[in-house]
């Protein structure tokens, strides 16, 4: 059936009245729903932020904090009387580590699609600065003492980047190498030295190569596979090895990257003999990370080095580790990074998870006051205890939940001691070549000597300012 | 086929018509031409271009220099353990999978019925038909380095080991080439069977009858008539395993280090994982080179008359 | 060549009987023996690939709590490998069509009673919990233990329907390009033909991976980085030579007596294409159609990166990101995923096998 113009006419004119009321509805919705959109244009204006957040088990409440800020930012304009509202989209990245997570985002930033706040680990902070994406917060830290007064003065060190603070600290932590005592016992070691572990690595009697022994020990006497066992992408942890042999990254002088070819050669040994004595897998870079876990928590591994929030992430809920301080530690413990050798000097480390504003944003001030309402003091301790991470504020520690969460407590010990990854804006790319150089080590490769070569090559030919010792 | 009728010359004088034929050639052919031009001439051109330059993650450009071909003739230690590995993948793959195992594979399925036969080959096409991810994914699964990997699942009791078997750490060179062997097989197993069965039945009856046995009728029979095919499977194949990552990339990333990274994966990791964009475009261009080469060598095995048979008519 | 035939033997005992019957006999259990042992060698070749798939599907629709059951894989396997044995015996041994008839309906019974007794009670739907739930991997995690927040996948359908626009769209695209371009080349005549079908030859076998670079630079100075439009056109782009040799290989056996009479009888150049040659190559379309949505529909390569925000998933990278976070913890999720991305491929690939051993490589020597 096929209408051409006449008929189309003819209807109308036959059907007038219907034409007619249909004609005049349309024209009122339209007019009022007009109405109605400009009027609460008028009284309220909402500034979208989209927050970039990195999809991380270990740190759900990071992106949902600012949500929840976003509330607490609007009852305060209510109050005011300011007709703004903030509304936080937020945006997860399915990036497998922090590292991969911030290679993206710089790419997003580079074609001009980045978001207006981002979650990001502390030391690529300064990359982000040096190419102009993220926000100088001084003036806007100043100006809200209520906010950002109380923050641990110490934190404030892992967001500086040439004279500026250009992040806001969201937590800290930190890493360790947790053993697994059954393992121990069953290996012939007896209580005495298993409890005073700890204790010795403080006082640095307990060497790198001692944990070596131990865990050759271990993987010899008992049925379990594995003797130490890190994490299989980029991040911080391996880095307190090489904090252990003296490498510091950063030319104190210049602020530049500094490599110092014997300690990193140093450094790689350890890695190099651990896999040599069947103590490292030689694929622990291939591994999954639930499968690390699972050997270690399972009581397939003697040691793990990684960081306190795996047990409110992983080892309490997934594998029913003990809750309590007591059961706890009958079982299982944890030590300090040690020494290269007796005498030196052991560490942990501590690896904050900063907000950032990005540059790009449409009010600057409306986001530095959303994340300020992010880290009050209670929504930061609900990150902290769930999870196991440490507080930003002096005032969390009186907080009761804070003081029933034992690790915190216990693992504040190790901040006495903690260091930082260095700020420099090209730390990443060079952890990311250290990284491959570990693979290269402990597939074995490249000897320990060799990958200490390659790291130097490879840093100076990709990287910028290097200085090589 | 029915009697082509050319219609050699053509009525160029009257001007509605050259209006309309040039309508014509831009409708027809414009597009084409168009896309064509837009992504294989000016991404070369633009290669050239910033393989002179200083190009990396920021996306800007500050200076042209030739900073990048330096790195690639002196700076880069990686560079001949990459080259060598490209050239032993290649060309192991090649004789191993793709040309000798496709020939046997189309050998033995052609001996069978036809049911039969098509039954096997369509097996061995079918890694080639799956996702890429999903086959990987399958090959991620068999070589899995605990007890219920596939692989270990068979070979553990079989030949009696205590630890289960770790592909990727203690064999990845081999383990890149035979995934990418088995889908490199299965298209020298196509055309090899299209061949074979151009062969006329009658010289292998009369062959048998001379006395041939199964060896002889293959080595004086069948393989002369392959020639063409096994040199043309021989080119393409080398282009494409020189310049193709995808399978290693997912697979093994590059590999234990370096070790699987073959010549286009390391342009890409330098290009993307590090993003040395310059640097990538400047190693790049030596593979832009050396597949049109290649390219243009291949010329040689086509049937360029009746590729560019004279069109049948030309007619408005 | 092959040697002359000699007659020595049959002159020097030309007083024997032949003994034709034992000759016969050996002739047929050499055969038997030579089509058993190209069998025996197919079969353990084809092995490695025929049980991965056969465990993804099994996978799929047995695992319980993350962990592959190898089991019910080898009761499957053991229940299947006999009945394909007996199907081909069969198949082999029938005398007459109605024997082979009675004989498959027997075996398929026989089959589908004992897979049903042996492997039915362990068969579930669960593993495809990520086609109603979203954020099904906080569902299967918190079946191993709580944890607070996985990854937060996009819906399946979301992914796949990105997958389906990207292949489809390439597809369309590329067939009508290319059947344009190839027609005007197969029957026009135009000083540039025979450059242009070289470059043709050229642009076919060139590698298009190498040009990923500029081609992730160009896009972003376009502006058409970060889009699937963007994705779309170089697919496109690169798959066109191929399509356009295959597509003018079918418009040259296109006999020309058709088009002159629709010529003759008043249709213009463009009607004739459109109405009379383009139904002729459909078998070429469908060809060319089938491998450019095949390859869209798995292309991982350039989705990956180009698409930086990852706000358009694709089905290849839903695949690549649900095995990087789900495997470890549940292999059933992971197969099941990897069955529904398969299946429309598989099909395709089984309604296209005729045209794939059919189809002319666009004129090879020999």
């Amino acid at each position: 059936m096929v209408l051409n113009l006449s008929e189309i006419r003819e209807a109308m004119m036959r059907h007038w009245k219907t034409t007619a009321a249909t004609l005049l509805i349309a024209a009122l919705a339209g007019g009022s729903s007009a109405f109605f959109a400009s009027a609460a244009v008028l009284a309220q204006n909402t500034v979208k932020f989209e927050l970039w957040s990195r999809q991380d088990p270990s740190g759900p409440l990071r992106p949902a904090n600012v949500v929840k800020a976003a509330d607490r930012l609007n009852k305060d304009l209510a109050a005011e009387g300011s007709g703004k509202r903030v509304e936080v989209a937020v945006h997860e990245s399915p990036a497998p580590g922090f590292d991969d997570d911030a290679l993206q985002l710089l790419k997003v930033f580079g074609i001009g699609q980045g978001p207006d706040l981002f979650i990001a680990a502390h030391e690529w902070i300064c990359a982000f600065q040096q190419e102009g994406f993220a926000l100088k917060l001084d003036d806007y830290i100043a100006k809200y003492p209520q906010y950002f007064g109380t923050i641990f003065p110490s934190l404030w060190q892992s967001v500086k980047c040439s004279g500026g603070i250009y992040g806001i600290p969201q937590d800290a932590e930190a890493r360790m190498f947790f053993y697994n005592k059954k393992l121990l016992r069953e290996a012939g070691y007896d209580d005495a030295f298993i409890e005073a572990m700890p204790a010795r690595t403080l006082s640095d009697e307990l060497t790198m190569d001692d944990v070596i022994n131990i865990a050759k020990r271990v993987i010899s006497k008992t049925k379990a596979q594995y003797g130490i066992l890190h994490r299989p992408n980029k991040g911080p942890d391996y880095i307190m090895a090489f904090q252990s042999y003296g490498n510091s990254f950063i030319d104190p002088g210049t602020g530049k990257l500094l490599l110092e070819r014997d300690k990193l050669a140093a450094a790689f040994g350890w890695f190099e003999r651990g896999v040599k004595q069947g103590v490292i897998p030689a694929n622990n870079t291939a591994m999954e990370f639930d499968a690390l876990r699972k050997a270690f928590y399972t009581g397939n591994a003697a040691f793990w080095m990684y960081g306190i929030w795996d047990l409110g992430t992983y080892a309490f809920p997934t594998f029913g580790l003990p809750k309590d301080e007591a059961g706890f530690f009958a079982d299982w413990g944890w030590i300090a990074g040690p020494a290269a050798k007796k005498g030196g000097q052991a560490g942990s480390l501590t690896h904050p998870i900063i907000y950032a504003v990005a540059t790009r944003v449409a009010d600057r001030e409306l986001a530095v006051r959303l994340l300020g309402h992010a880290s009050d003091a209670d929504l930061n301790t609900d990150h902290a205890v769930t999870t196991t991470h440490l507080g930003i504020k002096s005032e969390q520690l009186k907080d009761p939940r804070y003081a029933d969460a034992w690790p915190l407590a216990r693992a504040t010990e190790l901040l006495k001691i903690t260091k930082f990854l260095p700020n420099n804006p090209q730390f990443g790319d060079l952890n990311g070549i250290i990284y491959t150089a570990l693979q290269g080590v402990e597939t074995g490769r490249l000897s320990g000597q060799q990958a200490a070569d390659f790291v130097i090559d490879e840093a100076t030919s990709s990287l910028k300012d290097v200085i090589v010792k | 086929m029915a009697a082509v009728i050319d219609l050699p010359v053509e009525r160029r004088a009257d001007t509605r018509s050259t209006a309309r034929r040039r309508t014509n050639f831009v409708l027809f052919l414009g597009p084409a031409i168009g896309l064509t031009f837009l992504f294989f001439v000016i991404p070369v051109l633009i290669d050239i271009a910033v393989s002179f330059s200083d190009l990396d993650r920021t996306l800007r450009i500050s200076k042209f220099t030739t900073e990048q071909y330096q790195k690639v003739f002196e700076g880069d230690r990686r560079l001949p353990q990459v080259i060598g590995l490209t050239f032993v993948y290649a060309f192991g793959t090649l004789a191993i999978f793709n040309v000798t195992f496709g020939l046997v594979l189309a050998l033995t399925t052609t001996s069978l019925n036809k049911v039969s036969g098509g039954f096997f080959r369509g097996v061995w096409l079918l890694p080639r038909m799956s996702p890429s991810v999903l086959y990987i994914l399958l090959w991620l699964w068999v070589i899995n380095p605990s007890d219920v990997g596939l692989l270990n699942q068979f070979l553990m009791p079989l030949l009696g080991l205590a630890k289960p078997l770790d592909l990727m750490t203690s064999a990845p060179v081999a383990l890149i080439m035979i995934a990418n062997g088995f889908i490199g097989a299965s298209l020298g197993m196509i055309i090899f069977t299209a061949a074979i069965r151009g062969i006329p039945e009658h010289l292998f009856y009369a062959a048998e009858v001379d006395g041939a046995g199964t060896l002889a009728k293959i080595r004086f029979i069948t393989l002369p008539a392959l020639r063409w095919p096994i040199s043309f499977v021989t080119i393409y194949q080398t282009l494409s395993l020189l310049v193709s990552f995808e399978y290693i990339l997912l697979l093994t990333k590059g590999g234990p280090f370096y070790d699987t990274t073959v010549f286009a994966l390391y342009v890409y990791r330098r290009a993307f994982t590090s993003g040395q964009y310059g640097y990538g475009a400047a190693l790049a261009l030596f593979l832009i080179v050396i597949g049109a080469a290649a390219a243009l060598l291949g010329w040689r095995f086509f049937d360029l008359q009746r590729l560019l048979q004279h069109p049948r008519i030309e007619v408005d | 060549m092959a040697a002359p035939l000699t007659f020595t033997r049959i002159h020097s005992k030309r007083t024997a009987p032949v003994d034709w019957d034992r000759m016969a006999a050996r002739a047929r259990s050499l055969r038997r023996s030579k089509a058993a042992a190209l069998y025996a060698f197919l079969i353990s070749v084809s092995l490695p690939i025929i049980l991965p798939y056969f465990w993804l599907v099994t996978i799929a629709f047995s695992a319980r709590a993350g962990v592959a059951d190898t089991l019910v894989l080898w009761r499957s396997v053991a229940v299947l490998a006999p009945a394909v044995i007996a199907f081909w015996l069969a198949a082999v041994l029938a005398r007459s069509r109605r024997q082979l008839r009675l004989e498959l309906t027997a075996i398929a019974l026989v089959a589908t009673t004992a897979f049903a007794w042996l492997v039915g009670p362990d068969l579930h739907l669960r593993n495809f919990i990520f086609l109603v739930e979203p954020d099904f991997a906080s569902v299967v995690r918190s079946r191993v233990g709580a944890v607070h927040g996985a990854i937060q996948f996009p819906s399946v359908w979301r992914a796949f329907s990105n997958s389906l626009l990207i292949a489809g769209s390439q597809t369309l695209v590329v067939l009508t390009v290319a059947s344009l371009a190839a027609y005007y080349l197969s029957r026009f005549q135009f000083p540039a033909r025979a450059a242009m079908l070289r470059s043709l030859l050229v642009l076919h076998a060139f590698p298009v991976l190498t040009l990923i670079v500029p081609m992730f630079l160009m896009l972003y100075w376009i502006g058409l980085l970060d889009t699937l439009f963007g994705v779309i056109l170089v697919l496109v782009a690169f798959e066109l030579p191929f399509a356009i040799f295959i597509m003018k290989g079918f418009f040259d056996a296109v006999p020309w007596d058709i088009e002159m009479s629709a010529l003759t009888d008043g249709a213009s150049r463009r009607q004739a294409f459109l109405r009379v040659v383009l139904p002729q190559v459909r078998n070429g379309l469908l060809a060319v159609a089938v491998f450019t949505f095949i390859r869209g529909w798995e292309e991982y390569i350039f989705v990956f990166t180009f698409l930086i925000r990852n706000t358009n998933w694709t089905m290849s990278l839903y695949m690549y990101y649900v095995r990087d976070d789900v495997m470890g913890v549940d292999y059933g999720v992971v197969s099941a995923v990897g069955v529904f991305y398969l299946v429309p491929s598989l099909i395709l690939y089984l309604a296209a096998q005729r045209y794939l051993m059919q189809m002319s490589i666009g004129g090879v020597k020999g």
